[in-house]
């Protein structure tokens, strides 16, 4: 899909107001009003059924990432404790509520331990064995609320990192909930998130079936899972974006902050000049082991 | 009353979704071309915004909100009441009959020694499930094993739902249980004249996953008849595949009675007066003389077991 713009009215103020293909919420730049943009259906996009809106304000999100800075990975550069926030923006995301019935199979070998008397070696002890047992069951089970990803811009696993969302404080959409704020049009459509969704499919079912699996130990664990007859409910989910700054040479870092809970995601560049001193350290101990080991025949 | 269109589960006032499927109710169309418009106040015109700090959308200028429309959770509340079919004169004759019956270490003269001290009727709540749901399941069976004591059983039954979901606070698990069905064809929306109708007190949220907990019970207890003997480590998923609730308040007659100064508490159902559950008075004497004669006839086969030794 290409974000084509096309050119509407501001309806506050008349002046020309340029609509990219995938903005939902332009910004007048004459008069600064906010404008809605209907478009006509279409096909495999649902439009939006609800809405979930922003609560937390830039600065508190500011706040919120440097705070987050502060707890990154120790290979981090140290600079990166110390980034500034760059266009910072909020946007409602388009994302897909998934709810639907999984049916398949799925099978274990359940273990019971037993105890036996064995003799080895004209020695007879009692050892404790274990007696597996094949099972397995066909199912169908219900999965609610999986949050799948119809932004061009944000990935579906850069939204898995920011989730969960609140889904207690969902909204029926109305353009009244998302007014003068940026947000997004649906650009994957239902059929093209499939990978995705079975992702998340497979990784909500696995924790319920191996609950599932009777036994004093479980082996060989595996399922099947079908999404059957699911329903698309569109969603969009406020999500501050923004580049920060940390070096004057080196690439911006984006990062993304749930605008409901405040959880913040990005890619944190590695230090190569502390991996290095760290192997260089690393080395240095080994060779120093051998040559003490090696001192007055201690290394056989 | 509307019901969805995948599950057709009723839908509630406030829902935004079913409640058993999750599918949104449809949304209405859009026109054919790609136009734009500003959202005003309808007090002063001014355009709004959403307010991320109000969590709605105000207008700057005059400060009037829209509110969104988001899911609601209001409280429980009954929507009819089953008339009683016992009487209290037949209420207080059960009672005597069921303290005659209460076997050989009541008191001889239990019956008639019994006074009926309060008795008033009472509509406890509860919500009537029906509907059909498929259990998938694991547990561990004693004796299943070849060489271990325990071995696995597995599967999956659909269910026909017709349960009595209990919301009172008054009535333990127990005598719920033990009261059993009501017929709830017949009920009236007025309430019950002097009868007390017992509040839910629980929100719509809370009374759907009471609700869920109730049907995961009842899997849980068909699991246990499919596998007769010991379980162990017993786990059900159950989807729901269709739910309809009703909130009811069912009539009970509960009845304290003085026995020597101790008071007991009786629960006779307000349909069936055979049904009733409650506590009774031992007779020390008796259980004293089971006591003495159970160690008696130990003491005796040991006598008699020495003495077989004896002889041999």
């Amino acid at each position: 899909m290409t974000a084509e713009a096309s050119t509407l009215a501001c309806q506050q103020c008349g002046g020309a107001l340029q609509v990219g293909l995938l903005d939902k919420t332009p910004t007048c730049p004459w008069c600064g009003s906010g404008n809605i943009v209907k478009r006509p259906p279409r096909p495999g996009l649902p439009q939006p059924s609800f809405v979930i809106g922003f609560t937390k304000s830039a600065d508190e999100v500011k706040r919120q990432v440097k705070a987050w800075s502060q707890q990154v990975s120790f290979w981090a550069p140290g600079a990166f404790r110390k980034l500034d926030v760059e266009l910072l923006r909020p946007v409602y995301l388009p994302a897909y509520l998934v709810s639907g019935v999984v049916t398949g199979h799925w099978s274990a070998r359940a273990g019971y331990e037993y105890r036996t008397f064995k003799t080895r070696k004209g020695k007879t002890e009692l050892e404790t064995e274990t007696e597996w047992h094949s099972v397995g069951a066909d199912y169908a089970l219900r999965v609610h609320d999986l949050l799948v990803s119809a932004s061009q811009r944000v990935s579906n696993r850069e939204l898995q990192k920011l989730e969960p969302y609140d889904l207690g404080r969902l909204a029926r959409y109305s353009d009244a909930a998302i007014v003068g704020w940026p947000a997004e049009e649906p650009a994957r459509d239902v059929d093209s998130v499939d990978a995705q969704l079975m992702t998340e499919v497979t990784e909500a079912m696995e924790p319920r079936l191996r609950a599932l699996a009777p036994g004093e130990k479980v082996d060989d664990f595996t399922f099947t899972s079908t999404l059957v007859d699911p329903a698309f409910a569109t969603v969009l989910v406020p999500v501050w974006t923004m580049m920060v700054r940390w070096h004057a040479k080196k690439p911006r870092v984006r990062v993304l902050v749930n605008g409901q809970t405040g959880q913040v995601t990005g890619t944190v560049p590695t230090s190569w000049l502390k991996v290095t001193l760290a192997v260089v350290l690393g080395l240095a101990a080994l060779a120093g082991a051998i040559w003490w080991l090696s001192q007055e025949g201690r290394l056989s | 009353m509307n019901t969805c269109a995948r599950c057709r589960s009723v839908l509630e006032a406030g829902d935004l979704r079913c409640p058993v499927c999750s599918l949104p109710p449809p949304t209405a169309e859009r026109g054919e071309a790609v136009t734009s418009k500003v959202l005003r106040c309808s007090d002063c015109h001014a355009a709004l915004r959403y307010s991320e700090a109000f969590a709605k959308t105000v207008c700057g200028f005059c400060g009037a909100a829209l509110e969104l429309e988001v899911s609601t959770d209001p409280m429980e509340h009954a929507e009819a009441w089953v008339p009683f079919t016992v009487s209290k004169a037949a209420a207080i004759a059960s009672l005597t009959r069921w303290l005659g019956e209460r076997g050989f270490f009541a008191p001889a003269d239990l019956a008639e020694a019994s006074r009926v001290d309060t008795i008033h009727p009472v509509a406890w709540a509860a919500w009537i499930v029906s509907g059909s749901a498929n259990a998938t399941y694991g547990t561990d069976v004693y004796g299943a094993g070849r060489k271990a004591s325990w071995g696995p059983a597995t599967g999956r039954f659909d269910r026909q739902l017709d349960l009595i979901v209990p919301a009172t606070q008054g009535l333990s698990r127990e005598e719920v249980d033990d009261l059993g069905a009501y017929d709830v064809a017949l009920t009236q929306p007025d309430a019950l004249p002097d009868v007390p109708g017992e509040d839910f007190g629980v929100t719509r949220t809370s009374a759907r996953a009471r609700i869920l907990e109730g049907v995961r019970d009842d899997a849980l207890a068909q699991v246990g008849l499919r596998h007769r003997g010991l379980l162990r480590k017993t786990k059900v998923e159950v989807m729901l595949t269709a739910l309809f609730t009703r909130r009811l308040l069912l009539p009970i007659w509960v009845l304290a009675y003085q026995y020597r100064n101790k008071k007991f508490r009786v629960v006779i159902h307000g349909q069936r007066e055979q049904t009733v559950v409650g506590t009774s008075p031992l007779s020390p004497w008796r259980v004293l003389a089971v006591i003495v004669a159970a160690l008696a006839l130990v003491a005796a086969l040991l006598g008699a077991l020495a003495l077989y030794e004896q002889v041999r």
